[in-house]
């Protein structure tokens, strides 16, 4: 299932474009001083701060709203969330991703588990 | 978890940039971790990076970042610092030595920020991480990962700091993002600015581009920008910045005025005086008896710093 359904893959429009979900200056098959953008700038989308992150700050809860999370530190919810991170990142093209241990498996009530 | 991740990465081919263990988050690392008082904090902490390890590894992982939340202080009155410096570099060695025990071949970066959570972080900026580096041997093990924000944080831009690590060999990978300079602390925004990513790119293009790291958006939306769409703007205007950045030092580079500007202006040390002192053919008498004999300097010239960033301002 597609948990962004209205969002397709972001293309390169050019500078011109007006479409605030497509790219005007990042086209990953351009080739820049002798390689492709992708292969320079290697982009990485964190785990923490893009599915994880409920944006709280010190004076308040998180106001983040994300339909395909149910709050809960369950491995069923945890695992659901591997799909969504994947699916954002192949819609955006981002050739990497980067991660915190607690970010992708809960803690469990002892260091094994 | 890990055969989830491994599927998707296998179904998209996405892979992973590095990963690394959170230490600063459960209350039994309110002391630190590795540089806890507790020596039984620091045990737990050794197996929860040993475990995080595997996984990268097993996940085709290409780094391994350290970054010591609560690496620090609250307060000197009850800290021992040379002894908790000690311990972080006791740690670091385990961690070398486990890498190549399960053949790891990932690069270990450790990445600099001076304070927050902690009042005093010991990775302070990349001068102190490269300096705690040598001193505990471990130069040929790790690079920096360099992120704007604890730049700033350190009181430094992030061209400071991309220079310094440029110059040391040691720039690996970079946590792209800006604070605000109206805010005093870790804002991770979502990095726009041309001037900042020109500068970011111009020093990788020096250095001959990354070769392990990459421009991992270590960056968040604003409280306000709640809604999932809003993740997208964010990183499609990061990547967007970085593209004209990149275009930006790709094209300064090719024009060559600002690398000839700064090649010429060393110029004194190509020939003469300078080379002689260059390659260790000097010593305080030759040189008393050189600038007696002289007189007085060779008459400097302008930096001439309003030229060039006027020049900068051709290409942005």
């Amino acid at each position: 299932m597609a948990y962004f359904p209205k969002i397709k893959k972001i293309k390169y429009e050019g500078p011109g474009s007006k479409n605030p979900l497509s790219f005007k200056w990042y086209d990953e098959n351009e080739i820049v001083a002798g390689k492709t953008m992708r292969d320079h700038l290697r982009f990485s989308v964190v785990y923490w701060h893009t599915f994880r992150n409920p944006l709280s700050d010190p004076f308040g809860v998180g106001t983040a709203f994300r339909p395909w999370d149910d709050g809960s530190e369950s491995v069923k919810n945890a695992q659901k969330r591997v799909k969504v991170a994947f699916e954002f990142m192949e819609k955006l093209g981002a050739p990497y991703y980067a991660f915190h241990d607690r970010d992708v498996a809960p803690e469990g009530k002892s260091l094994a588990a | 978890m890990a055969k989830v991740l491994k599927a998707e990465q296998q179904r998209t081919g996405i892979k992973l940039l590095w990963g690394t263990a959170c230490l600063f988050a459960n209350p039994r690392y309110m002391h630190g971790a590795a540089t806890s008082c507790n020596a039984d904090a620091f045990a737990y902490a050794a197996a929860q990076v040993k475990k995080a390890i595997e996984v990268t590894h097993q996940l085709g992982g290409e780094g391994y970042t350290f970054w010591g939340g609560r690496e620090g202080y609250s307060t000197l009155w009850n800290t021992d610092i040379g002894r908790e410096l000690d311990h972080l570099g006791a740690f670091l060695h385990m961690a070398v030595e486990h890498k190549k025990k399960i053949g790891f071949k990932g690069q270990f970066y450790i990445e600099p920020k001076p304070k927050e959570p902690t009042k005093h972080q010991y990775d302070s900026d990349a001068a102190a991480c490269l300096n705690f580096l040598r001193q505990y041997k471990l130069t040929s093990h790790f690079k920096l990962n360099l992120e704007t924000n604890h730049a700033t944080l350190a009181g430094h831009e992030m061209q400071h700091e991309l220079e310094v690590a440029v110059a040391a060999n040691a720039l690996g990978s970079m946590d792209a993002n800006t604070g605000d300079p109206m805010l005093g602390w870790d804002t991770d925004q979502f990095p726009t600015s041309v001037y900042l990513t020109a500068q970011c790119m111009l020093s990788l293009l020096k250095m001959g581009g990354f070769k392990t790291g990459g421009v991992n958006f270590d960056a968040k939306v604003r409280r306000e920008s709640y809604e999932p769409v809003d993740l997208f703007h964010a990183h499609i205007g990061g990547m967007d910045a970085f593209a004209r950045g990149l275009k930006i030092a790709a094209a300064i580079r090719a024009d060559g005025r600002l690398e000839e500007f700064v090649k010429n202006r060393y110029r004194s040390w190509d020939s003469g005086i300078g080379k002689k002192i260059e390659s260790g053919k000097a010593n305080f008498k030759t040189l008393e008896t050189y600038i007696l004999k002289k007189g007085e300097v060779t008459k400097n010239e302008s930096g001439r710093q309003e030229f060039l960033e006027n020049l900068i301002n051709e290409f942005i």
